[in-house]
């Protein structure tokens, strides 16, 4: 029982890694903090939900172009929002995303209103029956889905001519321009690309929790489970996810249900008390 | 600091009495308008000490106002016959002890985790006094009793405006004050490089940790008003969404001055009550402004007043806000 | 090849840059001397884009650079080994080259750079996987270095090398120096090593305060009273201080 448990956990855990994920690579390669990238996923859900329910769009379709808006609405941001403010300190863009938050959270709700939505699942839903534990296959999906795009992020980053030059980008601006790469395209390919992961997310997530425009919330697990693997860690992001994702299913177990909705906070806490740098805890050294 | 000149104190003197006097021919709504401008003034003012002075992100104020409401309402409650400023001070003081030791461990933590884990405690805070509801009545909220002064009873918006008022702008002069003192100043340099305020003998975690305190005591207070002018708080009303609108009032009025404060708490309070049936809008409208502000005007309103000002004459006008953005 | 003509550079409202006019020759190593501050590594960072100068005109192969972005100026032929290395430290040896051919598309060209890379730092090939950032300052340095010629460039700024290198590795790095030169790379070094930079180098200017204070060949600039007492460190009696 415990074991189903756990793996419905590890599911959970993989949305907010994606989310995590998200964060960390804007974060990584241009020391900006994203506010919005749960509204980013919220918003991305929502377009699938129109294109499929209400323009009657096949799925498949619905997702697609869904997931093309959530690469277009990265692209917007960065162009529209973080650009005009480049030269500002990283404080004034961590209050833009805010004020960008805010405004994509309360445009969707004058939308699509404060209701919430049932949303298509992306898998059908049967139980496979592996050993001890009964998996839903939606379940597996998530954890199947989510394991393939790390791993596709992973060979762009590691092996493309273009992923290579935004690690380096990430790692030295200065150097990145005197190799003639294009600084500013690969800022917004990275906006782009967590646009994308945000959105995948999204879909993912939708057809179990109902969509909503509240939906963004999330976010805050997201820089929980950042925090938590170590923020600014890649591997840091999809530890700290998984490893939130577990507990928020594995805690109320033991503990009153209500306390599923203090975790992300409570380890927020816990982590920033006891180690800062979390798990991986790599500490970027500061300049003078 | 040459303020107060002779024409000055006569100016003030007389927008003092008009001020004072406005009651008496001002309707209901404007007046419990007026209180708000207030209460919410001192939660800017608040907020900025800590923002705007000493740089550091506090994304939970929400979490101060609650403590000083609930701390209030129920003092009120079981112990009646306390006089209401002695409360407030209580919930002031209170609330700052609190927003001290919050200030010791983030300490040790910078810029953007800061933000998290000040919003983590406003978010604590709000979900405990749901919980709690032995003691704060959760959901359900809290029926604040009215404050009664020597047998005078504080129960029209008219009589909370001398209630509140008086606090309000008594607490205005003790910031400005504050800021014009070394501690200030030691505040500002904080903002712009601590390493660099560090060298110049500044003790960071003294000035770190104090700039919480007296946020939270603020704050604390203007918790403690609010119940009293609300006479209803519940649980909704120190949401995230409440911390995020005191930050974009400090950003929209300006960050490092008190007179950019009050502005935003008027603006973004004028904004609220005018379109207060449509609460999507207004949060549309305050992201809006804090994304524009934040682009094209990150010293906010004050910082516009101060450029002009200082094109007009030079000299030292309400307050010295950074030249540069911190 | 290179030319500046009344360069004012400015950081913010500091200027740093007061009408720089220099010229590089093809072919040619031209060094740039001068003490902290002087604005040498301002030079360099002007001309290969970083900085836009506030006045004046920067032109390379006849054609105005100045005010054109960094990528392109790289594109045009010139790569800058900046103060301090500036290695992507987490990437390995192999894709902080990769990274200096970014510009170039022709993977048997970009082969043949390699391994000459290879043959004048033999030492790289060992660490090939190594992450730049746990090399040693010398290795980093010929990493550096290495890096810039990737780009195939035809004039090559090069910033302090010799900054925080031992003696003997100081002889090396100005061996591989002459010998890139020699190959038909041209050369703009600044120094702080006079020495090695004056006995390397055909041409010196030396730069004081933002401006252009002397400008001679290396072999007068050597026997230069000035520049002895200075940036030698011979005082008149010919005893070294």
């Amino acid at each position: 029982m415990l074991l189903q448990v756990i793996v419905s956990g590890i599911a959970t855990g993989c949305i907010y890694s994606l989310m995590a994920l998200g964060l960390t690579l804007i974060y990584k390669s241009t020391e900006h903090v994203n506010f919005a990238q749960g509204e980013m996923a919220m918003i991305s859900g929502f377009l699938a939900f129109t294109f499929f329910q209400c323009l009657r769009l096949p799925l498949a379709l619905s997702l697609f172009l869904s997931l093309l808006g959530s690469v277009l609405l990265g692209l917007l941001m960065e162009r529209l929002l973080v650009r005009p403010a480049i030269t500002a300190p990283h404080f004034n863009i961590f209050i833009i995303t805010l004020g960008a938050s805010i405004v994509m959270q309360s445009f969707a709700g004058l939308v699509w209103s404060y209701d919430q939505f049932p949303f298509p699942t992306l898998f059908p839903s049967k139980n496979i029956i592996l050993g001890v534990v009964r998996l839903n296959t939606v379940t597996l999906g998530i954890i199947c889905t989510t394991g393939l795009l790390m791993l596709t992020l992973f060979l762009f980053f590691k092996y493309t001519r273009m992923g290579t030059a935004m690690r380096a980008v990430s790692q030295s601006q200065n150097a990145a321009l005197l190799m003639g790469i294009n600084v500013k395209r690969s800022f917004a390919l990275t906006w782009a690309i967590s646009g994308l992961v945000s959105g995948i997310a999204a879909l993912l997530i939708a057809p179990v929790i109902f969509l909503s425009t509240r939906m963004g919330l999330v976010v805050i697990n997201g820089f929980a489970a950042a925090i938590l693997g170590g923020w600014g860690s890649i591997p840091g992001a999809v530890l700290g996810g998984i490893g939130l994702g577990v507990l928020e299913n594995v805690a109320p177990y033991y503990f009153p249900s209500q306390i599923r909705n203090i975790i992300p906070f409570a380890v927020l806490v816990g982590v920033l008390v006891i180690k800062p740098t979390g798990i991986i805890g790599e500490e970027r050294r500061r300049r003078v | 600091m040459v303020f107060f000149t002779r024409r000055r104190i006569i100016f003030l003197a007389g927008v003092g009495i008009l001020f004072f006097l406005s009651p008496l021919i001002l309707n209901r709504y404007t007046i419990f308008i007026l209180n708000l401008f207030a209460i919410y003034a001192l939660v800017s003012i608040g907020l900025n000490l800590v923002m705007g002075y000493t740089g550091q992100i506090a994304a939970g104020h929400a979490g101060f106002l609650a403590i000083g409401a609930y701390f209030t309402a129920i003092v009120s409650t079981k112990m009646g016959w306390i006089p209401p400023i002695a409360v407030l001070l209580a919930a002031g003081l209170f609330t700052g002890v609190i927003g001290f030791l919050l200030g010791i461990p983030i300490l040790r933590l910078k810029g953007f985790y800061i933000a998290m884990a000040t919003l983590a405690f406003g978010v604590v805070v709000s979900e405990i006094v749901l919980q709690w509801s032995s003691l704060t009545h959760g959901d359900d909220g809290f029926r604040v009793p009215r404050a009664i002064l020597w047998g005078f009873i504080f129960d029209s918006d008219k009589k909370l405006f001398y209630l509140v008022q008086p606090i309000t702008i008594g607490m205005i002069l003790m910031a400005m004050n504050i800021v014009r003192t070394r501690v200030g100043r030691a505040f500002l340099a904080i903002r712009q490089s601590e390493i660099a305020s560090q060298t110049m003998g500044i003790h960071l975690a003294k000035y770190k940790t104090s700039a919480f305190a007296v946020s939270a005591f603020y704050t604390g207070v203007a918790g403690g008003l609010f119940a009293y002018v609300i006479t209803h708080i519940s649980p909704d009303s120190f949401s995230l969404g409440v911390s995020i609108d005191f930050i974009a009032m400090i950003v929209i009025g300006g960050m490092g001055s008190i007179l950019g404060s009050i502005i935003g708490a008027v603006i973004l309070t004028g904004i609220q009550q005018v379109l207060s049936g449509l609460p999507e809008v207004q949060l549309l409208i305050f992201g809006v402004l804090l994304i524009l502000f934040m682009i094209f005007m990150p010293r906010g309103i004050s910082g516009m007043i101060l450029d002009w000002r200082g094109r007009l004459r030079k000299g030292p006008s309400f307050e010295p806000a950074s030249k540069e953005d911190g | 090849m290179l030319e500046l003509e009344d360069v004012d550079t400015y950081y913010g409202k500091v200027q740093a840059l007061k009408g720089i006019s220099l010229k590089v020759e093809e072919k040619d190593i031209v060094t740039l001397l001068g003490a902290n501050g002087a604005g040498k590594t301002t030079t360099l960072r002007t001309i290969s884009g970083l900085i836009p100068p506030a006045k004046g005109s920067i032109q390379f192969l006849g054609e105005r650079i100045d005010h054109q972005s960094p990528e392109k100026i790289v594109r045009r032929g010139i790569s800058h080994v900046p103060e301090g290395r500036d290695l992507f430290p987490d990437l390995t040896v192999d894709e902080n080259l990769a990274m200096g051919a970014f510009t170039r598309k022709d993977r048997n060209e970009i082969q043949h750079s390699l391994t000459r890379v290879f043959n004048s730092f033999s030492i790289l090939k060992k660490r090939r996987k190594q992450h730049a950032g746990t090399l040693s300052g010398g290795e980093q340095q010929m990493l550096a270095i290495g890096r810039a010629l990737m780009s195939n460039p035809r004039l090559i700024l090069l910033d302090e090398p010799s900054l925080g290198l031992a003696p003997l590795l100081v002889k090396e790095i100005f061996k591989i120096i002459r010998e890139i030169n020699q190959e038909g790379t041209t050369i703009l070094l600044v120094e702080q090593n006079a020495n090695m930079a004056l006995q390397v180098a055909r041409y010196g200017y030396v730069l004081e305060t933002g401006r252009v204070a002397l400008r001679d060949e290396t072999e007068r600039l050597l026997e230069d009273q000035h520049v002895r007492e200075t940036y030698l460190g011979i005082k008149r009696e010919g005893r070294r201080s």
